[in-house]
Parts: C-alpha cells; structure tokens; sequence
C-alpha cells in the first residue's frame, strides 16, 4: 500500500429487500486491491462474496432490488457515485468478472462462438471475421479441446469446466485493469486449473491486471495469491499477507476454516467443523458477529462490534480477543 | 456441534426407516458390507455396481438437415465395479473427460450407446415399470450445478419434497412437513428457508438444498457430482462429516465425482481416474495416492494445490496439444501431452492391468515395469465383446469393512 490502491472499497454496505425482510448482504469496513495485485477473498458460503464483486460492478441481482452504501475507489473515482452509461463503459473495459455460475451466465440461445466473438468485435471494434480468429486463439488460451468445433456448439453442449473456461476467454477478452474472478476454477481439473491460473497471471505480467480472486480453494489462494482477505457475514474479520494471514491466522473464523481442511492420513476421522450454522443476514447477530459460534467470546464480543486493528505489518484482524500485542487475552481482560 | 448433527441424523433415518426397509426387503441380498474381492469371486453375492463397457457417444450436427457430421465420445468404453455397499467409490479425471456422462448414462437420464450396468444385480438398461421406478428410488443424484439444477420456480420446501410426493405416498401432511424439516436441518438449513427461492440464497446454500432432495428417499447409491466445490472448507467438512454419518449408519454407497484431491483421497476407498472417455488407473485410495502410478494421475497429483503458503509450488502443466474428444488421438490417449510418451504410445491404445492387486493401470511403460503382463480379466468381464478387461475386484478394497471383517 505504498501509492494509492487500484481499488479501494470502505464502508460498503448492501441491503437487498426481499419479501422476507431486508438482507444486509454486506457491510464491509474495508478492502483494498492494489495494482498487479492479486487479492484472495475467501470466507463462509453466503457471506456477501459475490455481492461484493457484484457491487464493484454496479450490478445487483435485478430479482432483489438494493441499496448500495459506501465508497468504492477505482483509479481515482467512486464508482457509486457513476452513472449506468459510464458504468456500462468501465464494465467492458477496465473491469470484468468471471462469474461463479458459468453456466447460467451464458445465454443459452447463442453459440458459444457467437457470445464470445460479440465481446471481443465490440470491445477491440474489429470485423467479425478477426474477431472469430481472436475467438479461437482465447479458446485455445484456456486450453478448450477442438476450438474450432467447440465455439459451434450451445452451452449444454459442453461441460461444466468447458462453460466456465468460456467464461473466463470472455473475461481476459476485454484485457480488464481489474478482473474479479468468482471461483473461476472450481468446475476444472487441477491440470487445466494449473494453466488457467498461469494464464491469469501471464495477462497480470503483461497488462498489470489486478485480480480479486474469490475461492473456497485455500490451496489456490495459498499458491497464487499475495494478500487474501477472509470474509464472515458481510465484513472482512481478517486480512492482511497470504503468507501471514494462512500460515498464522489469528482470527479464530480464519483457524476454524484452516483447520476443517482434510489432511492426509485422516481419512477414519471427522473433519473438524466451526460448529453452529451460518448465521442469517436478515438479523444478524449483534456485535462480533462471529461470537455465536466462536469459543473465545467473552460478553463483549455479543455487545461491541470489533473493527480492524493491524496486528503486524501486513496482517490486520476484527477481533476482541485479538490486541496489537495479538498475546491472545481474553476479549474482556483489555476493556 | 457434531454431536448435534448426529443427533439429527438419527431423526432423519429414522423417519424415513419404514420405507428403506421396505424398498430393501424383496431385493436386497442379506448382507453385502462385506462382499469386495472375495466376495466379487463367490457366485452369490453380486457386486454392488458393475459396470461393462459403457460407452456414450453424441452426434454433432451440422447443416440444415441436422446430420450428424461427427460424433463426441463422451465415454468411451469404461468397465468398474463398486464391490461393498457403503464404500465409497471416487472418480477424479479431466474437465470434459465424460465424468457427468457417465453418471448420467448409470442413471438412466441419458440412453447409453454400449455397455451394461447391473446394481446389486438388475440390469439397469432393462428395466422398466415399476422395476425402473423402484431404481430411480435406489439412486440418487446430487447435481454438479446446483444453480441449474434445482427449479427456481419452486421453493425450497417444494424441492426437497418433490421427490417424497412421487415416490413416497406414506408420507404426507404434518408427517411430511417434519421430513422436510428434518432434511432441511441435516444439511444445515433451516426452516426459515423453507419458503426461498433458489435465486434467493448463495451458491453454498443451494447446494444444501440439493443435498436435501437426494437424501430424501434415503437411496441406496448416491452420486454425488462435486458436491461441495460451491461450499466453503468449513461447511464442507459439516456436510462431508454428514454424509460420512449417513453412510456408516445405513450402508449407503457413494459414487463421488470431484476435482479436489485431497477430498477424494479422505472420502473413497477406491479410486478411479479418468481421461478423454476411458479410465487410465483404478485402485484403493492406499495404493494410488501414495504412489500413483500413471503418468496422468502423477501430473494431477502434482498439480493439487496446497495450502500452505509457505510452500509455493511450481505447479506442474502439463504441456502439448488437448485432445478432442471427437477424434481422439489414436494409440494411447494421453499421449499428446504425457511427459514419457514412447512411439509404441501413438500407436497402442494400452489396456487397463493390474500393476498389483487390485491396482489397475492403462499405461504401456507403467505395466511394463510391472512386469504382471496383461492379465485376463476373469469372470463375466472377459466373456463379453465389447469390454474391455476390467478391473474386477477393485473397488470395496482398501475400506474400512474389508480390513475390519
Ligand atoms: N437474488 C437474491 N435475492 C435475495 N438474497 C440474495 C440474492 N442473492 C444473494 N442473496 C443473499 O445475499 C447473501 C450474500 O450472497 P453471496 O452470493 O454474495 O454469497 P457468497 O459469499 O458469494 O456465497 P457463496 O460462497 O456460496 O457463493 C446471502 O445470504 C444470500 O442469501
Ligand atoms: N448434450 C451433449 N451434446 C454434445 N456433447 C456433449 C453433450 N453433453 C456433454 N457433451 C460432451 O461430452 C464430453 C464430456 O462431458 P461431461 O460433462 O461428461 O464432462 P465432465 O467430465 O463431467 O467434465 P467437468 O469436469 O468439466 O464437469 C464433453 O466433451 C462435452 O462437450
Ligand atoms: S470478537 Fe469475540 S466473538 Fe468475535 S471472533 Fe473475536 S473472540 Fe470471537
Ligand atoms: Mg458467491
Ligand atoms: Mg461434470
């Protein structure tokens, strides 16, 4: 964080009202991506990931009207504050996401060679013809079998990795500053995976894209991300360098997370889970709002909402029980 | 917590325990937990799935006729067996190998091009009337996609109850709004969800969802199709500890299809790995990830991620050309991007054989440092034409059943 960010996200807040009430999908008290970065966002099932994603896009669910609070700062602007033309504009060519569900975020009544030539004869303004050829050679970027006779065919003619790496061709198409990957490798064997990230990162050498990559995969963001921000209903608890945060996590969420991986040899053994269920957004709970489930917390934790303290020089943790001396007291011992 | 959870577990089995009972009754063989390679040989007790020679081939079509100019072979010739009930068995390979079509074809959702598959020994090509209905109770699937998957016209309780209203009349009214419920609280929902919809909750969540569903009519083989890639690690290990519950509990048989490693290599007990529509090496988990003996099961061992970040890798890719599955590659099919590919390799498709008991590999220098040759599948695998010699006394190995008893 030496110059200013690429991306800088405060206090972002986003409501969605819903029949059953409104749904405070994120209340983030700060982000940051910087330049050439790449940003790891990881954190529990239906905390607000996408939405964030989502948000830097300026595109919320059209099925559940929003509010949209805060700040987010992209070279040198709020894009809250931009209008729907200049947002449609930074959508095709400075930002693009790679969306989580790759199936459904292609349209089902196009070829895929047809969806993936628009994007490219709209965004580089070349004929149709140079855009087919672009087509084929992002295809075989992504290490798609047979480009030729795959960008024939509908997306349910394909598997669920071969929609996702058209998808991603679509994404790197627009040679974005920033690319928002949602679990851009989940449907993909490691193989392919190895030479997509590897893909993602030529493009971050060459161009110096940034990349928030939100993953459930602690192995891919442990091997390929420089910071990682860990997410828990709506706000970062924790976030700081991949090395420190995964290698000595401090927020207790962060060591549950850690600690439920499958390690070799445990095959006769439960997996250690955070016990408790996510919590609603709806209501969610008051104060820390991790201490239902959490084992340090103190009567504190249920009253006071911890905000970010740096507990080093690269890592930074919401939690009581965590101090800038970070000797682990008990969340009432300082207060 | 995992008490809790097991707690639940029990509620929920024991709802549904009248019509496993019955659906068991008529058809199940006594006791099969421990029938794996031994018991593969004894004529009276059928292996849990075999599966011969299964091939599916789609047609691509060009032109105003729709003629098929080519054909995609999605799978392409696989033969295993699934030898204990309550194993699981894990399939791992390719993105695009024919993985999802092959569960499909096993579930009677997509008609096979070749082959035949017996579940505890029905022929599930031939089935039909209340013999088909009967399996499609017995297997169930948990989808890869769980956004397409589930209708996002019905809420969350209709879904999960679909299923019970087709095939489960003995359930209704309050007794069926307590099933659901149940279902519901076992994948760790609740009954405040009851009245979403899909578009309504996050990708973890419907995947909850769908896990709901297929657990409803308490199946004898689920095939789970990665999931829990849409869930993070932590709801993962409660849903995994779940299905691990369940399946100790009632003998449930689990075929798991998934891209991450370290997953299957603590769920499954055999292990089958996959490439362009063939399986390259089948074996117990013991034997295949400490030592995997393919040259593809090697390169995505080593491409697995680890999570440590003090432990960088240099991830290996693999290089050279991503066969079509149109027109594969002739002789071996890995071999336009196999690092140790000889000129026998272009020209001879390898068999699968068997490196060391129950250890089945596809590889021509692999067997031939094996020194085994190629062993003649025995039994009812070598009598047939079109399939190729499977391995026949492979999965059930290496289970905890097989070593306790
Ligand atoms: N269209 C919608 N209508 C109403 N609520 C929604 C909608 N989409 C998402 N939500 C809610 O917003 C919250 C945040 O969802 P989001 O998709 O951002 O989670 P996520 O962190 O990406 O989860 P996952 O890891 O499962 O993808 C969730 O609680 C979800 O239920
Ligand atoms: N309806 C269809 N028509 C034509 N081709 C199809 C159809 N369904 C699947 N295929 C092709 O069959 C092959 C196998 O697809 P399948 O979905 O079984 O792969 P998979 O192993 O499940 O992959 P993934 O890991 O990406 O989910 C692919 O080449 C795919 O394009
Ligand atoms: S603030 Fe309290 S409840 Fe929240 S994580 Fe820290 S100790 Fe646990
Ligand atoms: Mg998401
Ligand atoms: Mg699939």
């Amino acid at each position: 964080m030496v110059s200013e960010p690429l991306l800088s996200i405060r206090n972002l807040r986003v409501q969605l009202s819903t029949d059953r009430g409104l749904v405070h999908a994120v209340d983030l008290s700060h982000l940051t991506v910087g330049r050439g970065e790449t940003c790891g966002l990881v954190g529990e099932t239906g905390c607000g990931k996408t939405m964030t994603g989502l948000s830097i896009l300026g595109l919320l669910p059209t099925s559940a009207p929003g509010t949209v609070e805060g700040e987010i700062w992209f070279r040198g602007r709020d894009l809250l504050k931009r209008g729907p033309a200049e947002m449609r504009r930074i959508r095709g060519r400075e930002i693009s996401m790679i969306f989580q569900d790759p199936v459904s975020s292609l349209n089902p009544a196009f070829t895929v060679g047809e969806q993936l030539a628009r994007v490219i004869r709209w965004h580089r303004r070349v004929g149709s013809r140079a855009a087919r050829q672009a087509a084929l050679d992002m295809c075989s970027l992504v290490r798609l079998p047979d480009p030729e006779q795959v960008l024939r065919r509908y997306p349910h003619q394909l598997s669920g990795g071969m929609c996702q790496r058209i998808g991603i061709a679509i994404a790197l198409a627009l040679r974005p500053h920033l690319l928002i990957a949602d679990e851009p490798t989940t449907s993909l064997d490691v193989t392919i995976q190895a030479q997509i990230l590897r893909l993602i990162a030529d493009l971050q050498d060459r161009l110096g894209t940034a990349v928030l990559l939100i993953s459930h995969d602690l192995g891919v963001v442990a091997q390929v991300c420089d910071r990682v921000a860990v997410m828990y209903a709506g706000d970062v608890v924790e976030q700081g360098a991949t090395a420190r945060v995964l290698a000595r996590p401090l927020h207790p969420y962060t060591q549950g997370l850690l600690a439920s991986l499958p390690s070799r040899g445990a095959s006769g053994r439960p997996l250690p889970a955070i016990p408790g269920t996510v919590p609603s957004l709806i209501h969610p709970p008051p104060g820390c709002r991790f201490h239902p489930r959490c084992s340090l917390a103190a009567p504190r934790c249920s009253r006071e909402r911890p905000r970010p303290r740096a507990v080093g020089p690269e890592q930074e943790v919401a939690c009581h029980a965590r101090g800038p001396h970070e000797g682990g007291d008990r969340p009432d011992a300082s207060g | 917590m995992h008490g809790g959870r097991t707690k639940e577990g029990t509620g929920l089995m024991q709802a549904g325990d009248a019509t496993f009972g019955a659906g068991g009754s008529g058809h199940r063989p006594a006791d099969f937990a421990g029938a794996g390679p031994a018991g593969a040989a004894a004529p009276l007790a059928p292996l849990f799935l075999s599966v011969r020679g299964v091939k599916k081939h789609f047609p691509v079509r060009a032109g105003i006729l729709g003629r098929a100019t080519a054909w995609v072979r999605a799978v392409d010739g696989v033969s295993f067996d699934i030898g204990g009930r309550g194993t699981t068995f894990g399939l791992v390979g390719e993105s695009g190998c024919g993985k999802t079509t092959l569960t499909r074809v096993v579930l009677r959702l997509l008609p096979p091009t070749a082959g035949r598959v017996l579940l505890e020994g029905r022929d599930i090509f031939g089935l039909a009337g209340e013999g088909l209905r009967r399996l499609r109770r017995d297997m169930q699937l948990v989808p890869q996609d769980p956004y397409g998957s589930l209708n996002p016209r019905l809420p969350v309780g209709d879904i999960v109850s679909e299923p019970l209203w087709t095939h489960a009349p003995e359930l209704r009214g309050k007794a069926l709004q307590r099933r659901v419920a149940e279902l519901l609280e076992v994948v760790g929902l609740s009954s405040a969800h009851l009245r979403r919809f899909p578009h309504e909750l996050s990708g973890g969540q419907r995947q909850r969802v769908a896990i709901a569903r297929a657990l409803a009519l308490n199946p004898r083989l689920v095939i789970l199709d990665e999931p829990t890639s849409a869930l993070d690690v932590s709801v993962q290990a409660q849903v995994i500890n779940l299905l691990r519950d369940l399946q100790s509990r009632f003998s449930l048989t689990y075929w798991f299809v998934s891209h991450n490693l370290p997953l299957v290599e603590y769920l499954s007990d055999t292990v089958a790995v996959m490439y362009l529509g063939r399986l390259v090496e089948v074996g117990a988990r013991g034997d295949v990830f400490p030592s995997p003996a393919h040259p593809y099961t090697r390169a995505l061992i080593s491409a697995s991620p680890s999570p440590d970040p003090t432990r960088r890798q240099e991830m290996a890719v693999l290089e050279g050309q991503v066969p079509s599955a149109t027109a594969p590659p002739p002789g071996c099919r890995f071999h336009t991007r196999c690092p140790g590919a000889e000129s026998r390799c272009r020209q001879e498709s390898p068999e699968l054989r068997e490196l060391e008991p129950g250890h089945w590999v596809a590889c021509h220098l692999v067997a031939a440092r094996g020194g085994g040759g190629p062993r003649a599948a025995a039994g009812s695998g070598g009598t047939r034409a079109d399939a190729p010699g499977g391995p026949q006394a492979v999965a059930g190995g290496g289970g905890a059943n097989q070593k306790g008893g």
